[in-house]
């Protein structure tokens, strides 16, 4: 049974020019243990799905207009804040891109840490403490009591996201959402975050939901892949076939035109046009404008996701006719 | 090959006051601290290393949007170091950047032509700045009827590309590309390098490509030149450098690399030798060599001595005790 | 390949502000107060004929009626046209004040934020003169110049420049480090042209917002002036002039403190509310995201 079931997700913001759907019909299934990756750029909608899972969203302007996401027999969509509140934590919890305005700068490090626990469980102060900085130990904080002490300004980028995976596990959640978690960091403190959340999955067993726009962080650690485009899923599948076979345009293009070490090319193979805006998202197929093997009816009908193979699904109404890769 | 740009033991340091409330002390943040390095007529130097290792600074030395503490920096034999009012006006005709961030480098209340054309305005060339500006547009992919809209109106892509225009208005012989792309969404970075590497054949153009994306950086270099803290630890052909790193900290850098492929992990794991340790502050770097504290290979003379530039290969520099 | 180019017309950024500006509710209601002081102000000599000096004891004390709609002071001058000739000083003055201020504050706030070595030496001077509470300030200059209407203009715009100074060099100090100003530089500008094209323009925003309150400072702080008797002299129809007069008389003769108070809160809040309206609209930083 999967852990965390979203189904139909609308989720719409009101601005001053009518209701703008950031998110549409966005349906996946989580599994314990896990690691689902969520691809996409700015506008693709895959920070607000996670936003809206979490409950986190101010509405007003945010609504979730259609769906639901259900977690452990509750739909989330529909939960009264302070149930809400008991879910994030121990149910639920979130790392965000940027681990300096994440913390706040006025408290230590382990007062964050030790705060959190007190939200969800009553401990005498010792036990706090000592939970805090067993904490600490596991993320790859070095001497790790004594920096308990420090304020956020005191550690560098890497360290501060460590804080931050500390502060998320602590209450040892069943399923971590991790908004970009490393995009803001160095490449050598990139790949440090990553094989710590790999670690930290075989230990708490946790399910993670990694959001990214990165194909290479994708390819080093998540287990499945559901790839987004101006506010719809457009293929979703298992890492392996994803970047052996990706059957959606959008999803080619994405996997040939980032330059990797091993390209050996003249000219990148570039995708066409820019990302649109949520408000002027082009009708039909929300890709054709920029897809080169687009046709008349992707730009009136939008194509329902298709079985591709195992657990593999895209939706495009021109696969039939696309090129071997 | 003639160097366009020469460097030569280029320092620039930014007094810092630290120390408490009573006790302040002025310390120097050495951002490059005597950095030797040429940039070939018509190459791509790529130019690439983490955050606060000076790479930005010193692609701003050398077009002298900075002035270096101490050292030389020449530009096609003339020392820019020493220059002033007109003969650097002059100079910087032919030097130009392009910056990271596509929103703040351009003037929000300045039409794209006003942008464009300033450079043609600042030397006194506005009276062909009409046909110059639709020339320039049209060469970086803008339509014409871009020219009387504010650059709010654009998306990110299209704003780089005015940023390109404006930078090549002046026909330059030296560009700094300074992050033009990790702002971008992945989709559209493609187009902007492609962009940049058609302007370069066609113009002529000598690029210093700074960046911190490895692969794009091995896409568009000829050379790569790698920064640590303020110091250029290893150059050499791009090839080279990619494939037979010499210094431990190029070694790191490339390894760290996400893999390609999925089917890549388990052995990218098992063989990554990543990197430890944080990247020191530039305030207190370390003695000897600036690498040592994260070095997989350090030994005793790392710690004490800093590590002289040698060049094991022809055209492979590195500043590593343990290189051969 | 070409890129695709935007749908929208071309629209100035300036518009976009108006747009909001014209939907913002508490603006207008701030303009149009400010308008209503304004139009009378200008339209003083045909809407209040009657000299606001002229003596005519017979008449004194007569409270708001159908010969005299503010009724008349101690010395039997019609109050309308005190208090509409008063409207006529304080717009003057306020005008005045902002004007100095715009022009000089402008100046020595982008001077220091540009120029670096200027700095210190300009804040510092510019800090000491914030110290001292800014009615002190005034009064100190007023007894050095003497009480005249232009003499308290000056004095006006020496207490309140400092503090657009300050205002325009935060703004400086941010906008010479932006990237379009390095690429100016880097093509060859010089600082004459970065300022006019690069930084004042980009500057104007938080000054627009800043000149709106100090119009409201200028014309309270000058009827506190003529009300402490540092003002303009007496009989000028300052509405700080009409208000110390009418102190002796409040329990008797009520409106001859209340019209004026009135008329000065009215200006007052109308320009808070403006100044207000064109924060929210003009200063990102604390707008709204939508």
């Amino acid at each position: 049974m999967s852990l965390l079931e979203v189904r139909n997700l609308t989720t719409a913001f009101q601005t001053g020019s009518g209701e703008i759907a950031a998110v549409e019909d966005v349906a996946f299934d989580l599994n314990p243990g896990e690691i689902l990756g969520i691809v996409g750029e700015s506008g693709s909608g895959k920070s607000v799905t996670a936003l809206t899972i979490m409950g986190l969203l101010p509405r007003p302007p945010a609504r979730v207009a259609a769906g639901s996401v259900h977690f452990d027999g509750e739909d989330l969509t529909h939960l009264s804040d302070r149930r809400m509140q008991h879910i994030r934590g121990p149910g639920i919890a979130m790392v965000f891109q940027e681990p300096m305005t994440s913390l706040n700068p006025v408290f230590t490090i382990g007062n964050q840490i030790m705060e959190t626990i007190r939200a969800h469980e009553r401990l005498p102060q010792r036990a706090l403490f000592a939970r805090a900085v067993e904490m600490l130990e596991k993320v790859g904080i070095a001497s790790a009591a004594r920096r308990m002490a420090d304020y956020p300004h005191q550690l560098s980028g890497g360290q501060r996201q460590r804080v931050m995976l500390a502060i998320a596990l602590v209450c040892r959640p069943r399923v971590l959402i991790a908004d970009e978690p490393t995009t803001a960091l160095d490449v050598t403190i990139q790949a440090q975050i990553l094989d710590l959340m790999l670690d930290l999955r075989d230990e708490f067993g946790m399910a993670i939901v990694l959001i990214t726009h990165n194909m290479g962080v994708i390819a080093e650690t998540a287990d499945r892949v559901i790839v987004m485009y101006a506010g719809r899923i457009v293929e979703e599948a298992p890492v392996a076939a994803l970047f052996d076979n990706p059957r959606h345009p959008y999803t080619r293009g994405l996997l040939e035109c980032v330059p990797s070490l091993t390209t050996e090319r003249e000219r990148l193979i570039a995708i066409p046009g820019t990302l649109p805006e949520p408000m002027r998202r082009p009708p039909g197929c929300r890709f054709a404008p920029r897809c080169r093997f687009a046709a008349p009816i992707c730009s009136e009908s939008i194509p329902a996701l298709t079985e591709q193979g195992p657990g593999h699904t895209a939706a495009c109404f021109r696969i039939a006719e696309l090129p071997a890769v | 090959m003639t160097a366009l740009i020469e460097a030569v033991d280029v320092c620039k340091h930014y007094p810092v006051e630290t120390g408490g409330f009573l006790r302040r002390t002025t310390t120097p943040l050495r951002a490059v601290d005597s950095v030797s390095l040429r940039v070939e007529a018509g190459e791509t130097l790529g130019l690439v290393g983490e955050s606060g290792c000076g790479k930005s600074t010193l692609g701003r030395l050398t077009i002298r949007l900075l002035s270096a503490t101490s050292g030389t920096i020449r530009f096609a034999g003339q020392d820019i170091g020493a220059l002033e009012g007109k003969a650097l006006r002059a100079v910087r005709r032919s030097m130009q950047i392009v910056f990271q961030d596509p929103y703040g480098s351009l003037n929000p209340r300045m039409t794209v032509e006003d942008i464009v054309s300033e450079p043609l305005a600042i030397h006194g060339e506005g009276a062909s700045a009409a046909n110059r500006v639709a020339d320039m547009l049209s060469l970086v992919g803008l339509p014409a009827r871009a020219r009387d809209r504010f650059p709010h109106e654009f998306s990110g892509g299209q704003r780089q590309r005015i940023g390109i225009a404006r930078a090549l208005i002046l026909k330059p012989k030296f560009v700094v590309c300074d992050e033009p792309v990790s702002a971008l969404d992945v989709s559209v970075q493609a187009q902007i390098v492609n962009l940049l590497q058609d302007l370069q054949g066609e113009l002529g153009l000598t690029y210093l490509f700074i960046a911190h994306d490895l692969g794009v950086v091995k896409h568009i270099s000829t050379r790569v030149a790698v920064m640590y803290l303020g110091k250029v630890v290893e150059v050499a052909a791009k090839d080279t450098l990619y494939a037979a790193p010499k210094h431990p900290y190029t070694r790191g850098l490339i390894a760290s690399v996400p893999v390609t492929h999925p089917s890549q992990r388990a052995r990218g794991r098992a063989e990554r030798k990543r990197l430890d340790g944080d990247i020191p502050s530039a305030l207190n770097p370390p003695s000897g060599c600036r690498f040592h504290t994260r070095c997989p290979l350090v030994q005793s003379i790392c710690r004490e001595r800093e590590p002289p530039t040698t060049e094991p290969a022809p055209g492979h520099l590195v500043a590593c005790h343990l290189a051969t | 390949m070409a890129p695709e180019a935007p749908e929208a017309p071309r629209q100035p950024p300036w518009k976009a502000h108006i747009h909001r500006l014209l939907h913002h509710r508490l603006f207008l209601l701030g303009l149009g107060l400010f308008l209503i002081v304004a139009v009378v102000a200008l339209l003083a000599p045909w809407i209040a004929p009657q000299d606001p000096n002229k003596l005519a004891m017979r008449f004194k004390f007569r409270p708001p009626d159908g010969d005299f709609i503010f009724g008349t002071d101690n010395f039997g001058r019609s109050l309308w046209s005190r208090v509409v000739w008063g409207a006529r000083l304080s717009m003057f003055i306020g005008s005045a004040v902002v004007l100095i201020n715009a022009i000089a504050g402008t100046a020595i706030g982008a001077a220091a934020g540009y120029f670096r070595k200027l700095d210190n030496v300009l804040m510092r001077v510019n800090d000491a003169l914030m110290a001292f509470p800014a009615v002190l300030l005034a009064i100190a200059v007023t007894a050095v110049l003497g009480p005249s209407v232009n003499d308290v203009i000056i004095a006006l715009g020496i207490v309140y420049t400092p503090r657009t100074a300050r205002i325009v060099r935060s703004s400086v100090i941010v906008l010479r480090e932006m990237e379009y100003v390095q690429a100016a530089v880097a093509a060859g500008a010089g600082h004459w042209r970065i300022l006019r094209h690069h930084i004042l323009p980009n500057a104007m925003a938080p000054l627009i917002v800043q000149l709106s309150f100090l119009f409201a400072y200028a014309v309270l702080t000058e009827a506190t002036l003529s009300f402490l008797g540092v003002g303009a002299v007496p009989p000028t129809p300052t509405w700080g002039n009409i208000m110390a007069e009418g102190r002796q008389y409040m329990v008797d003769a009520p409106w001859i403190v209340a019209i004026p108070g009135v008329a000065l809160m009215i200006t007052v809040l109308g320009l808070n509310l403006l100044g207000d309206g064109l924060r929210d609209v003009l200063d990102p930083r604390l707008r709204i995201q939508s």
